[in-house]
């Protein structure tokens, strides 16, 4: 869903603030599996990504009275996103190291959607390989900045840096695919 | 948004281009009932938006009789009861230290209830589609019910030493059952697991969901995660995480077909 397609008005907005059932379905349906997915990419552990994402929409919800009508809300849950990985980085990563590296399975591949095309998903699967094995830090601003359509500076107050620093930090996540692509492929040529 | 003069614009296409993973439908489902405020999120229960209250005092001695209500009812709440739900021998099993045989065991087994099962035994006791224990032969358990602080029955069970097997069904609460053995607690957050003691060693071994577990030695936790093992030993200081056995996962999947 991109930015001109968000169907949440000022006035549901307004709902959503007074906890209006219908408003709260619609809020939800709009990021729910956005934030999902967007998590998922992050973590790389779909069982994680269930809590994760299970716990920043508690706080989503628990704070949906705040929201600014007249503000599209979307940086905002992404924020609160974020913010709830980050909390997960700082208390699990410890037990994390701990685990035999082999835990470390690519999951997210398991829920792809299969394509028709056996070189178009040849050529998915390679970017998406390369997308997983980005740094988190570069691989949030991907997410978040073409996935989600956000500006340079909304990314940059989810992940709570500078918007230079976001800027930065797209255009190194871009040469390294670029790289990781080309790695890839060159045996094919 | 795709800037045409931006070289790096086919590779973001490119990018947007790949599947989003998507949330499983029932937990999707469930999270929704929960945003929506159908269900509560847990101790952390967020209604639908309430009235303003009247006056201080009136909201005061309003929420002080809710309060005593409530605990009165969470504290004279029965307790879930185990049950026997298979023997799979054609021998006896002990008890509270009294061989009875297989004719012969109650169907419902009484709080605080010592159960051993001898070489040839084999015994399933459960809770009415929340849990199923197997306890294979030459294992003793015993059983029981407490209460946590807020009154909720909590199921119990100690694991002397064999094999104690469990696997959880719909109705589980994983707030409601406890299992130790002399080295560790043993908390379930996930759904087939076994518990192997003897007098040096706990195992755990997990086939589906995740497993917490604690050294009652030093404190230490670990998370089993699926198809792997933990051993604790009596000492608590060889917690060793490893994969399980071709074996263990054959028994647990067994198992597993037959929750409850």
């Amino acid at each position: 869903m991109s930015r001109k397609d968000n169907p949440l008005t000022p006035d549901m907005l307004e709902r959503i603030r007074a906890r209006d059932t219908e408003a709260l379905n619609l809020f939800f349906e709009t990021y729910f599996s956005r934030a999902y997915g967007y998590v998922c990419r992050l973590v790389r552990d779909p069982n994680e990504a269930e809590d994760i994402t299970q716990v920043a929409f508690m706080k989503i919800h628990r704070a949906v009275h705040t929201l600014d009508p007249d503000r599209d809300p979307t940086s905002w849950v992404f924020a609160v996103v974020s913010n709830t990985v980050r909390d997960y980085w700082r208390s699990k990563r410890y037990k994390q190291s701990r685990l035999n590296k082999s835990l470390d399975k690519t999951v997210v591949s398991d829920r792809l959607t299969a394509e028709d095309d056996q070189h178009a998903r040849d050529a998915a699967r390679i970017l998406a390989r390369a997308l997983e094995e980005l740094s988190e830090k570069l691989r949030a601003v991907v997410l978040l900045r073409d996935y989600e359509d956000l500006s340079y500076a909304e990314v940059a107050k989810v992940l709570g840096i500078a918007e230079a620093a976001a800027r930065k930090r797209h255009s190194r996540a871009l040469g390294e695919l670029r790289e990781a692509i080309k790695r890839a492929e060159q045996p094919k040529k | 948004m795709t800037d045409t003069n931006n070289p790096d614009s086919e590779l973001q296409a490119r990018i947007r281009e790949i599947p989003i993973p998507l949330p499983d439908p029932a937990y999707r489902e469930r999270n929704r009932k929960l945003f929506t405020g159908r269900i509560p999120y847990g101790q952390d229960s967020i209604r639908s938006f309430e009235p303003a209250p009247r006056g201080p005092l009136w909201l005061g001695l309003g929420i002080a009789a809710a309060a005593a209500v409530l605990l009165v009812f969470m504290f004279t709440t029965p307790a879930p009861v185990w049950e026997v739900v298979k023997m799979e021998t054609s021998g006896t099993v002990a008890i509270n230290g009294t061989e009875l045989d297989v004719l012969d065991l109650p169907a419902q087994i009484a709080s605080d209830t010592d159960l051993e099962t001898g070489d040839d035994g084999r015994l399933t006791v459960g809770i009415d589609r929340a849990v199923n224990l197997v306890l294979t032969t030459n294992s003793a358990v015993s059983l029981g019910v407490d209460r946590s602080l807020l009154g909720k029955p909590v199921l119990t069970a100690m694991v002397h030493h064999g094999t104690a097997i469990g696997t959880t069904g719909p109705n589980f609460s994983s707030s409601g059952l406890r299992i130790e053995t002399d080295h560790a607690r043993v908390l379930i957050t996930g759904t087939t697991f076994s518990v192997l003691s003897n007098a040096d060693t706990t195992c755990v071994c997990v086939l589906t969901g995740t497993v917490r577990v604690e050294s009652k030695q030093t404190g230490e936790v670990q998370m089993v995660p699926p198809e792997y093992q933990l051993f604790v030993s009596r000492e608590g200081t060889d917690i060793q995480l490893s994969p399980i056995t071709a074996i263990q996962k054959a028994r647990l999947e067994e198992v597993r077909k037959k929750s409850p």
